[in-house]
């Protein structure tokens, strides 16, 4: 490259920072072009710029920066497209930049290093492929060598820092030793540059996940555990704080090993961390602790698991949670008085994660958390000073889920009164707080909450605070539904029966109207308020007992006219702000129609079934209905009313096809697909042979649906079953379709299972399942209800031996759940009715006489019913052989 | 500075997870329908207690068959003191069952609840008014492809349950004679005929009706007895001592009625001992469950698994279907009856 051009291109690069937009537009646009005309050449021309120590320090940085900018993007779709084009890159070019870059660590003499981010992201590229052998070797190098500058050190160990943290795994095992070396090196106390030991400290929480093997051997761990022990002392509080960020990631990757520093270094370490008035210091501290009790849980579960299955679990817990527990607790509370006045939502702070981490301590140390706490709170509960009033009830709330119910319900009982008054206390923040611990009460202890001798004290001061601050509102939305449910698990008896009454029956019409009000609120879109409100509007609907039935039927019609509102709010509507509070809202509302359409009784249907599909096709008619998130909801409410009306839906088809099958073509929402597929197998259930004349249009747009490559997977089952559902309904209509369904049912059953892919497999049995579906439907739909089986069931007889494989298939490979071998078992006894005698030859097989004989002991009852069905109907059409 | 545990601080309502709980239940309940509607179709037996209907009339996912009951006579032993009470139902030879129209199709259940046909009626429910739903107790005749209409437990929107028998019959009368419910149409698949009741307030009609013979035209069907109604009984969906049986040769020795000539009995019967006969009669009956049952596990036996208990349902299932092959024509007239008069049949609660 000339010196001119590289003159031309400095200027340019320095033209970056350029206050001017005009200037700073113009250099954009001709850095984009070099790099369009040529960018191997273009980032050559780069590196040397970087490389060369005579440039300013902005031009060098701005190369760096350009670099590094065609070398990785946040896209992980972009970046592997910028790997990929390096490849292309001829290979002079590759290795000349690579020397750059590599040859400028260590020169600059700005902070961070650029040079090290361009290494680290070549590296990525390079390393994987063997095919920059020299560079770790040579970063080691640069930090360990005597006589290595600062700046040597320092942006080495930050290339390694980015290497580890981006590269994949399996790449750095090998090298772990030096990797190690060098990180350890720039460490040590010993170390004069802070700078040095920041980037070492970084680079080793960068580099934990491989150095497994190191972490093995106990002479390695241990010196590696002194060196970060050490650096956790430093005066310098940022080293202080990476530091104890890898005490923290080591912990949680290699709790096993930590028992020799526990005592002696982890623990004071940390525990004077947490006192710390350096907030980010203090953080640290109370992580480790959570990430302790974090462990500590899995473990004791994974330790419950292999109780029950009769063997020793692979890992204990060393409950050091508990064992720190006492003293944990102290700092933690006191932590919990130093809140934000001003809270901002998205600042973490050490009052906020103290409240986390006595959660999980709770939820670790069960009820050994209660003496430790129960004083604070019944100190500080009616302070004078708020800090202290709010620390007191977040400890109170935060606690709660560790307890056993025998402990809890007293203490929530005795704290009734107080904690009610609390709900009108003078500051925001407390009753912010209070209104929480409410829902978390109704959450997890709600019996003490219906508990008949405050019950209406507490629902008075419920509906005064939904009238609060949206956050507050929101909390006592999600305290309703708390209550809700029990109140209707308390009311609810064994025969699934709707009950004729509950606890809040006497306060239900009350309660819906304020929530209906919240709904309304003009700031209902703060705190998710409005959301949280109609959500609580479901609950109470979905769990209302027969003698709350005429406000659900209001309440139908509440809902309905807000529908329509809105639906005429539409030409008001004039940013996507608006726009997308006004899809919510709509979805909302259909969520909400489905909930009280599950509660209509059959006889009242008919008086609102056509308003409600009024409604629901201008909606779908509307901008609205092109809102995918508004359309799944409204396919899901007109799932409701089939439901409810059962064949009597048929006279609102021809109005609604056109809506239904532009859902069913909807493959790229994929959610919104799924909802009109299954809506189609409800409609074709109910409708029966009068969807005839629609089945052409639809069976096409799901035939295709099923061959377009990229729908996504789960609209596949679905679309089964549905074919099941519809060649139930219309019998020998479906013949047109049978070979080409046939066909998809055999393909889809020959997807194998993969015993590593736990994801997989569930959506393969998923798959299966739905085949079943399909297929039982279709041998019905052809076999017709006769005693005789028509002839058209011959259709299937082709298919008969693979079938067979299919089911066999299923039963070898074991652990199947109940429903799958309830649905194989029906339809094989369908395929005997069908069938008869003949039959009989592919079914004597071992497999399916265990398989069906295993089923006849479940413990679910269909299944039971089933196999025992399908047992007998074999057995009949074996005694039909003999007697032949 | 991030954590994983920031997301966990005063973590209230989730309302994605509300959304994905509530999408779940909806597919599950599809997911229900649909394997019940599966199941109509096929000839099981119910095992659980069938959810008693409510009267709020909500349904629940979980049903299976329905929750009613033909309603069952017991004999005729003595002859009542209050016989003016009584109504006179000659009953035809065939398949005693429910027939429920409702939401637009019309489905039949046999006496031990499953479905054995579907099809299109005009009974209201189905065709005519969606509203109601109609639920008939009849005798299925396969050859002429005719419902023979006993009773009714509802009929449209009209619930006769708890109503006496005398109106129920008045009300189906009024019905039948409305809407011809006996012509095939494009709505209606199946016949609906309505069978006659006679009051024995008014003797000369009853003696008309016993002497006539055959009963019903060209003796298709085959009358197989008499049923007695009190006229004050609501219907219940289980056995009841206020619906009666007899055979047509038994009528003149309990009741002292004389029937048509052509009434045989058979030869087993001794006019002086009606309650012995009767007796032997429920025995024969237990026999022969018995021994179709033991027929069973013998078939079971053969095959090695030692679990199989094959219930006391299979056997009502197959009666029907045995019987007829194997018994001969006179036993069938006999012994057919029993599908309408069995001591033992699973009981149906709430009705």
């Amino acid at each position: 490259m000339t010196s001119d051009i590289a003159m031309q291109l400095i200027a340019i690069l320095e033209k970056t920072v350029s206050p001017d937009k005009n200037e700073l537009l113009s250099a954009k646009n001709f850095l984009e072009q070099a790099a369009a005309s040529n960018l191997p050449e273009f980032l050559k021309a780069l590196s040397e710029i970087l490389v060369n120590t005579a440039n300013s320090a902005v031009a060098r940085m701005a190369a760096g920066l350009q670099l590094k900018n065609h070398l990785t993007s946040k896209d992980e779709k972009v970046s592997q497209q910028y790997q990929d084009r390096w490849h292309q890159f001829p290979s002079e070019i590759r290795e000349l930049i690579k020397n750059n870059i590599l040859a400028a660590l260590g020169t600059e003499n700005t902070r961070p290093s650029c040079a090290a981010q361009c290494v680290a992201y070549v590296a990525v590229i390079e390393l994987p492929i063997n095919r920059w052998p020299m560079l770790i070797q040579t970063l080691v190098n640069k930090v360990v060598s005597e006589g290595s500058s600062e700046m040597h050190r320092e942006s080495a160990l930050e290339a390694i820092g980015y290497i580890c943290q981006d590269i994949r795994f399996g790449v750095m095992e090998n090298q772990s030793n030096d990797v190690l070396t060098a990180i350890i090196h720039g460490m040590r106390k010993v170390e004069p540059s802070n700078h040095v030991r920041l980037a070492a400290t970084t680079a080793l929480h960068n580099s934990l996940e491989f150095t497994k093997s190191n972490f093995e051997k106990d002479m390695e761990r241990n010196f590696i555990m002194e060196v970060v022990c050490e650096a956790t002392q430093c005066q310098d509080s940022q080293i202080c704080v990476a530091a104890l960020q890898c005490l923290v990631k080591i912990m949680t990757l290699y709790y096993q090993y930590m028992e020799p520093y526990m005592a002696q270094a982890l623990f004071p370490i940390t525990l004077a961390a947490m006192k710390s008035d350096n907030d980010a210091v203090a953080l640290q501290g109370i992580e480790f602790w959570s990430n302790v009790c974090d462990e500590e849980i899995d473990l004791a579960i994974e330790s419950q698991e292999a109780t029950d299955q009769g063997r020793a679990p692979q890992r204990v817990s060393k409950h050091y949670a508990r064992g720190a527990l006492q003293f944990l607790t102290p700092v933690l509370v006191e932590k919990l008085t130093k809140q934000d006045e001003c809270d901002d939502e998205d600042t973490w702070s050490p009052a906020k994660a103290a409240s986390v981490c006595l959660m999980v301590l709770a939820t670790c140390c069960e009820d050994e958390i209660v003496p430790h706490v129960l004083p604070f709170i019944k100190e500080n509960i009616e302070s004078p000073n708020w800090r202290f009033r709010d620390a007191a009830v977040m400890t109170f709330g935060s606690v709660l889920n560790g307890l056993e119910t025998n402990t809890l319900k007293p203490l929530v009982e005795q704290a009734m009164p107080t904690l009610i008054r609390l709900m009108y206390d003078s500051s925001v923040i407390v009753r912010d707080t209070i209104a929480w611990t409410f829902g978390r009460i109704c959450d997890i202890i709600p019996e003490a909450a219906i508990n008949e001798t405050y019950l209406q004290t507490l629902l008075e001061c419920f509906v005064k605070s939904l009238k609060s601050e949206p956050r507050v509102a929101a909390n006592v939305c999600w305290a309703f539904i708390g209550l809700s449910d029990a109140a209707w698990e308390a009311a609810v008896t064994n025969d699934g029966e709707t009950p004729e009454t509950y606890a809040l029956s006497p306060y239900f019409e009350y309660i819906i109207t304020q929530l209906l009000e919240t709904t309304d609120r003009s700031d209902g879109a703060q705190a998710n308020l409005r959301c949280a409100a109609y959500q609580a509007l479901m609950d109470m609907i979905k769990n209302s007992p027969l003698d709350c039935y005429l406000v659900v039927q209001r309440t139908t019609l509440v809902i309905l006219e807000r529908l329509n509102q809105v639906m005429q709010m539409e030409t008001q509507i004039n940013n996507h702000s608006d726009r997308h509070q006004f899809n919510d809202l709509q979805s909302l509302l259909c969520a909400t129609l489905q909930s009280v359409l599950r509660k209509v009784h059959e006889q009242d249907a008919p008086q609102i079934s056509d308003a409600i599909m009024t409604a629901l096709l201008t909606m779908f008619n509307s901008s609205a209905g092109k809102s995918g998130v508004v359309q799944e909801e409204a396919f899901l409410a007109v799932s409701t009313l089939v439901e409810l009306l059962g064949a009597q839906f048929a006279k609102y088809m021809p109005a609604f096809k056109d809506f239904l099958v532009m859902g069913l073509k909807n493959f790229q929402e994929y959610q919104v697909c799924c909802a009109a597929v299954g809506l189609t197998g409800d409609i074709f259930r109910a409708l029966k042979d009068l969807m005839v004349p629609y089945s052409n249009e639809i069976m096409t747009v799901l035939i295709n649906n099923l061959t377009e490559p990229t729908i996504h997977r789960t609209v596949k089952p679905q679309v089964l079953s549905a074919f099941g559902d519809i060649a139930l309904s219309i019998g020998n209509h479906f013949l047109p379709y049978l070979s080409m369904v046939l066909d998809m049912l055999r393909v889809a059953s020959n997807l194998q299972t993969d015993a590593n892919n736990f994801d997989m497999n569930e959506y393969i049995n998923e798959l299966r399942e739905s085949i079943l579906e399909a297929y039982t439907g279709i041998i019905q739909g052809l076999k017709g209800v006769d005693q005789t089986a028509h002839t058209d069931v011959m259709h299937m007889e082709p298919h008969l031996m693979h079938i067979i494989s299919f089911i066999k298939r299923i039963a070898q490979e074991g652990d199947v759940s109940d429903s799958m071998l309830a649905s194989a078992a029906g339809f094989i006894g369908d395929l005997c009715t069908s069938f008869g005698p003949r039959l009989y030859p592919l079914l004597d097989d071992a497999i399916i006489t265990q398989f069906l004989a295993e089923g006849k002991r479940s413990k679910a009852q269909r299944t039971k019913m089933l196999c025992t069905w399908a047992v007998k109907e074999i057995k009949k059409i074996n005694t039909q052989v003999i007697t032949q | 500075m991030e954590s994983s545990f920031q997301e966990l601080y005063k973590k209230g309502l989730d309302i994605g997870e509300q959304q994905k709980q509530r999408q779940k239940e909806l597919l599950k309940q599809q997911k229900l329908r649909r394997q019940q509607e599966q199941d109509d179709y096929r000839p099981l037996q119910n095992q659980e207690k069938p959810v008693p209907r409510k009267k709020s009339g909500k349904r629940s996912g979980h049903q299976k068959g329905i929750p009613y009951r033909p309603q069952l006579s017991e004999w005729l032993r003595h002859k009542p003191d209050d016989l003016n009470e009584w109504l006179l139902v000659p009953c035809p030879v065939g398949k005693r069952c429910l027939v429920v129209a409702s939401k637009g199709i019309t489905k039949a259940y046999s006496k031990g609840g499953w479905m054995f046909v579907n099809f299109r009626s005009s009974l209201p429910g189905d065709w005519q008014l969606q509203k109601g739903e109609t639920i008939l107790d009849c005798v299925y005749v396969e050859d002429a492809d005719t419902f023979y209409v006993l009773d009714a437990i509802s009929f449209g929107l009209q619930e006769v349950q708890e109503c006496e028998a005398s109106f129920r019959f008045y009300w189906l009368r009024a019905r039948f004679e409305e809407h011809d419910y006996d012509k095939i149409s494009e709505n209606n698949e199946k016949k609906f005929k309505l069978l006659d009741h006679f009051d024995f307030e008014d003797p000369s009609a009853v003696e008309q009706a016993l002497h006539k013979y055959p009963f019903f035209p060209e003796n298709k069907p085959d009358l197989d007895g008499f049923l007695f109604y009190h006229k004050e009984a609501s219907y219940v969906c289980r056995e009841t001592p206020l619906v009666c049986w007899l055979f047509p040769f038994m009528m003149e020795d309990v009741l002292g009625l004389p029937v048509n000539k052509c009434y045989k009995a058979p030869e087993d019967y001794q006019p002086s001992h009606v309650l012995q006969y009767m007796d032997a009669f429920e025995q024969k009956l237990a026999e022969h469950r018995r021994t179709l049952k033991e027929q069973k596990k013998k078939v079971n036996e053969q095959k090695e698994d030692p679990h199989t208990m094959e219930a006391e349902e299979d056997v009502e299932s197959d009666e029907y279907d045995s019987l007829k092959r194997v018994l001969d024509q006179q036993r069938r007239l006999e012994l057919g009856e029993f599908d309408m008069d069995c001591a033992e049949p699973p009981s149906a609660d709430g009705c």
